[in-house]
């Protein structure tokens, strides 16, 4: 489940930002793949992809160092959503 | 004796001996704010003369080039003082910056020695291992060795802690080189630009009459080391005598932090690139009359929008909003303006105004004579805060720092390569490149220099590069058009990775099209300006992510 969550995650980094994201532990912020500008891309798609408001004004940096920091506060706002999204698009 | 010697020193006025003076004068004041730490005057003076000791004893001598790849830091600022104390030139070298990069800077200036912490160990550990030039001693700052996975150092911070924190007498003048900064070279080859320690007196002393800085004031360091505007928050506030509150960059990535940052650390100036600002507006990150300490606002670099603008007027009513602009090769900035009232409209654009004392702004025609009033010329650059030119490339120097037509001393002038018009007030209007420079995030990007790097990616079959204003808060947004060489399987990604190998992130393209062939005008030249249109078509006007600054409002 957090599996396809983190591949979709990745995926969504190389299609829609053309970044490669070896996985989904890497430190994204460390590793420079993470800037303001890739930043304000990402809320906007993890939006639309997951239909979802994103708070911006309470994220915290940790939310998005890893992928699966991101999967795991995607899933925190709207458990409901994402699992619907996800069942038809699998 | 020794404070004569000292004194003696202190006179001569290198930009070093700010931090001294505050040393004498307020040993126990705070220099530099760090996430929990506070450094006083006393701790950096000593400090940093117990690495200029070190590095003095590691060889170093007068107009030696000491690079450092260090993370933003009080050690990073106490490197840059001690290499000073040593009678040398510092090169800041990011420690994001590709390998390749950073060999090709260190070619190019030679150091005798680098410093590391451990942000740059790596970096550095494998552009020496094998650099074909002489080999620099390789010191650190931190208190033990560095791990194995890097070339061994040859002292660190234990073996600078043994050391005399006494003051050294030093041999430079004020006319000798500082620091010399890189930028973007459009041939692929980064430039180097010596600062002398006058120019960054000359300009410093004007911040301190022209905005009253003083030891009660509190200054922002958001600008990276390796860039110039941080030479303005650095000895600015050591020349003052106040605290330096160095951003941690992880803040650029949220707006909210960020103002969180401005209003805990009670900050009382705010200097920074436009996309910054541009940023806090998108998010609508600035609260209602908030930042209650802050007394001045700054931006350089490129042109801040001036629906930004309104929306920080309107904010923050009691703050002094001042635009600076000037080139690297002019010393961090050449002229100002402190904006009087809220723009009324949207559409109304903000002049970089008059030099700052003891530079010059000249708009000129073809001919190298001024235009009149309202007309557009080439902007020019003279005064004190000039550089003597490109770190040993004449060449290169030759071709911006020109003789001024107008008089018989050697004085010079520096083409800045921006168009502009001075109208009947004598405020200087920026209107845009004459060539292919854009600036992003305050960053000066030649988009040769990204074209160089895309056609040495054997993956490719061709490839090219443009601008486009995209109205969000970058500015120009960098685009890439591409056609993978036959059977090449890759995707933008790839090329990406590969391209990030040889060029800084900042001048990594954020749009990327993928053409069979690219489409050529009559000449067979690549077509540019249908380039431009395909990237606006694909890309602007449909996402969020391009929204006008302010609209959220």
């Amino acid at each position: 489940m957090s599996d396809t969550l983190h591949r979709k995650i990745i995926e969504l980094f190389e299609t829609e930002m053309n970044l490669s994201v070896p996985d989904a532990t890497t430190d994204l912020i460390e590793e420079g793949l993470l800037d303001s500008l890739i930043f304000v891309d990402l809320i906007v798609h993890l939006e639309t992809m997951f239909d979802v408001e994103i708070p911006v004004a309470d994220l915290e940096f940790d939310q998005f160092r890893t992928v699966a920091g991101i999967a795991e506060f995607v899933e925190s706002l709207d458990a409901g959503a994402v699992s619907a999204k996800q069942d038809t698009a699998a | 004796m020794k404070g004569a010697v000292m004194k003696g020193a202190v006179m001569k006025q290198l930009i070093q001996h700010w931090v001294t003076r505050q040393a004498e004068q307020r040993p126990d004041a705070a220099a530099i704010v760090w996430k929990n730490v506070r450094v006083t005057y006393r701790e950096l003076e000593e400090h940093s003369n117990r690495l200029a000791a070190v590095l003095k004893r590691q060889g170093a001598v007068r107009g030696d080039r000491i690079a450092f790849c260090m993370a933003k830091s009080p050690e990073a600022i106490t490197a840059m003082l001690g290499v000073l104390k040593a009678d040398c030139m510092y090169v800041p070298v990011d420690v994001e910056c590709p390998a390749s990069r950073v060999e090709k800077i260190l070619t190019a200036c030679e150091p005798a020695g680098v410093l590391v912490d451990a942000s740059g160990a790596r970096l550095m550990g494998d552009v020496l291992r094998s650099f074909a030039g002489p080999r620099p001693f390789l010191g650190t700052l931190e208190e033990m060795p560095l791990k194995e996975n890097v070339l061994a150092t040859d002292f660190c911070g234990t073996d600078i802690a043994a050391e005399s924190s006494a003051p050294h007498v030093c041999e430079n003048d004020a006319s000798d080189g500082a620091h010399i900064l890189f930028t973007s070279g459009s041939t692929g080859t980064p430039k180097g630009v010596v600062v002398t320690h006058s120019s960054v007196i000359t300009y410093i002393n004007w911040t301190l009459r022209y905005f009253g800085i003083d030891e009660t004031d509190r200054v922002s360091g958001h600008a990276p080391l390796h860039f110039d505007l941080s030479t303005q928050d650095i000895y600015g506030a050591f020349a003052a005598g106040a605290e330096l509150h160095p951003v941690p960059p992880e803040y650029n990535l949220l707006p909210r932090k960020l103002a969180a940052f401005i209003q805990d650390h009670r900050l009382t100036q705010w200097f920074s690139v436009p996309s910054v600002l541009n940023y806090l507006c998108r998010f609508d990150a600035v609260p209602e009359n908030g930042f209650p300490h802050l007394r001045r606002l700054m931006w350089c670099g490129e042109v801040l929008p001036t629906p930004t603008l309104i929306y920080l007027m309107q904010k923050l009513p009691s703050v002094q909003f001042t635009n600076l602009y000037g080139p690297t090769e002019a010393t961090i900035a050449s002229s100002f303006y402190t904006v009087p009232e809220c723009p009324a409209s949207e559409t109304e654009s903000i002049p970089i105004g008059t030099a700052c004392d003891g530079e010059e702004l000249l708009v000129l025609d073809e001919q190298r004579l001024p235009v009149g009033p309202g007309e557009i010329g080439d902007l020019y650059i003279a005064g004190a805060g000039l550089s003597p030119g490109y770190w040993r490339d004449p060449e290169k120097t030759a071709s911006v720092f020109l003789p001024d037509p107008r008089s018989i001393e050697p004085r010079r002038i520096y083409r800045t390569g921006d168009l502009a018009r001075m109208d009947e007030e004598g405020r200087v209007w920026f209107l845009g490149r004459a060539d292919t420079q854009i600036k992003s995030r305050g960053y000066r990007i030649e988009l040769g220099e990204i074209e160089t790097a895309l056609h040495a990616i054997d993956v490719l079959e061709e490839s090219a590069v443009v601008a486009i204003e995209t109205g969000g808060f970058e500015n120009m947004a960098i685009c890439c058009a591409w056609v993978p060489a036959g059977g090449a399987d890759i995707n933008a990604a790839d090329v990406r990775t590969r391209l990030a190998e040889s060029v800084p992130r900042y001048m990594l393209p954020r749009h990327w099209l993928q053409f069979d062939r690219l489409p050529k005008n009559a000449n067979g030249k690549i077509d540019r300006p249908r380039l431009k249109a395909d990237f606006r078509e694909a890309f602007l006007s449909q996402k969020s992510g391009t929204a006008v600054p302010g609209a959220a409002t």
